[in-house]
């Protein structure tokens, strides 16, 4: 407090004036010390002109649209994919399961994407996100799933025991792969989105992140297996899986990026 | 900018021809070697270009363009796992556009130097930005992230410890000329 008031006394609403007025010297050197020698530009200005040659093609039009389109863009793919399910895919047992449950798991889904999306498109125009942000999305958006394969509406609602005994392998496996074609179109959505030139620390895994959470709600639509193995080995691990394959890309271009 | 996003193939060059310099400068003072700061502000101008559609009309430039060389800075440490904490000499490809400065500005020049890398680096990029880059505190405030205000405790904050360095490093060299004050 003794500190504020005294700050406030020294002119805050003009921290110059105040410099100017109680050390001119240091002042005039910080003036001084701002005249430093410019460098020349010209190769750099050409490698500039040659990489903005570079910038054509769909790719460079779309990653270049606005942000608020892009994230549009990958919000519209997911819900297409929903969707999708919801017309041609419908869980068998969709009119026994507790509506409640479903929807809940699908707006929690909708939400840790949305936070994900936000995190992935951040533009770097703007002053970054608080560094905790990008784990925590990502922790959330993989905890989500997992969590969801335990629910107690699972193990207390057996309306469908598809994925027991021999053939749970397969059930698990189909799911596995049905996840993967639904988290394709976000995932391809948002590489041809990028603008950056390199992967930012927690970028790539979060874009994973966004695709499994996509196909979790897709499987959490289609398939009416409710055993919690086959939810976890069928479609978090969707999640998992494509979250530490773009972690492995990260590591290898971030290693490639010391070197 | 405005000309840039309307399409303007010259636009673009004028931009760059007017701020990197002082961009150059800014990455300079902060990165190991001239071939990084070099890197950082193409990188700064190619995200720009990749950019224009979000560009408000009407909204200040250089905000926009030390925000996207400060986030690209942090990045860059991050990967190489590098920060610079002090300030390094200029480069010998730099060529000065000034007169030389007497020997005496020089080591003042120097303790100055010395002094701003003991602060904290909040403070320090504060006053580098204001000073150096000539950038309003209201104009600093997007690029670091802060509010004006912040941005002005900050720098007093930065300026009364720039002060009791540089006087201590005055008392320590026991000198009778050059004096700060």
């Amino acid at each position: 407090m003794k500190r504020s008031d005294s700050e406030s006394r020294l002119g805050l609403n003009d921290p110059d004036a105040s410099l100017r007025a109680e050390d001119p010297g240091l002042a005039s050197l910080l003036d001084s010390s701002s005249e430093v020698p410019r460098a020349s530009l010209d190769a750099m200005h050409r490698d500039l002109a040659h990489s903005l040659a570079r910038e054509s093609g769909p790719r460079a039009w779309l990653s270049s649209r606005p942000t608020w389109l892009r994230g549009l863009c990958v919000g519209l793919a997911g819900l297409v994919v929903i969707l999708w399910q919801f017309f041609f895919s419908l869980r068998a047992d969709f009119n026994a399961y507790p509506g409640s449950a479903l929807w809940l798991a699908l707006f929690s889904f909708g939400t840790a994407f949305v936070l994900a999306l936000t995190v992935v498109l951040w533009p770097v125009q703007r002053p970054a996100l608080p560094e905790w942000l990008a784990p925590a999305a990502l922790a959330l958006s993989l905890a989500l799933p997992i969590a969801c394969c335990f629910s107690k509406v699972h193990t207390g609602h057996p309306a469908s025991l598809v994925g027991e005994g021999e053939n749970f392998l397969r059930l698990a496996a189909n799911c596995f792969a049905y996840g993967l074609v639904m988290a394709a179109p976000a995932l391809a959505l948002l590489y041809v989105l990028d603008r950056r030139s390199n992967p930012r620390r927690w970028s790539l895994p979060m874009v994973a992140s966004i695709g499994g959470l996509t196909a979790n709600s897709a499987l959490f639509i289609h398939c009416s297996s409710t055993r919690p193995v086959h939810l976890f080995f069928g479609h978090a691990s969707v999640s998992i899986a494509l979250a530490l394959a773009y972690a492995l890309v990260a590591a290898v271009a971030f290693s490639a990026c010391r070197q | 900018m405005e000309a840039h996003v309307a399409g303007d193939a010259t636009a673009f060059a004028e931009l760059f021809e007017r701020y990197a310099p002082v961009l150059l400068r800014a990455m300079a003072r902060q990165l190991h070697t001239p071939e990084e700061a070099r890197d950082l502000v193409q990188q700064t101008f190619l995200q720009l270009h990749r950019a224009r559609n979000d560009f408000r009309l009407g909204a200040k430039l250089r905000p926009w363009l030390f925000t996207i060389a400060f986030n690209l800075k942090r990045e860059h440490f991050r990967r190489t796992a590098r920060r610079r904490e002090a300030l390094g000499p200029l480069h010998a490809d730099q060529e000065p556009s000034q007169e030389p400065l007497d020997p005496v500005t020089h080591d003042q020049v120097q303790a100055l130097k010395g002094a701003l890398a003991q602060l904290p680096r909040a403070h320090r990029e504060v006053i580098e930005l204001h000073w150096f880059d000539g950038l309003s505190f209201a104009e600093v405030a997007p690029v670091v992230g802060a509010s004006v205000n912040a941005v002005k405790v900050r720098a007093h904050r930065g300026y009364r410890r720039l002060r009791t360095i540089l006087g201590e490093t005055e008392s320590a060299a026991n000198r009778s000329s050059g004096s700060f004050k």
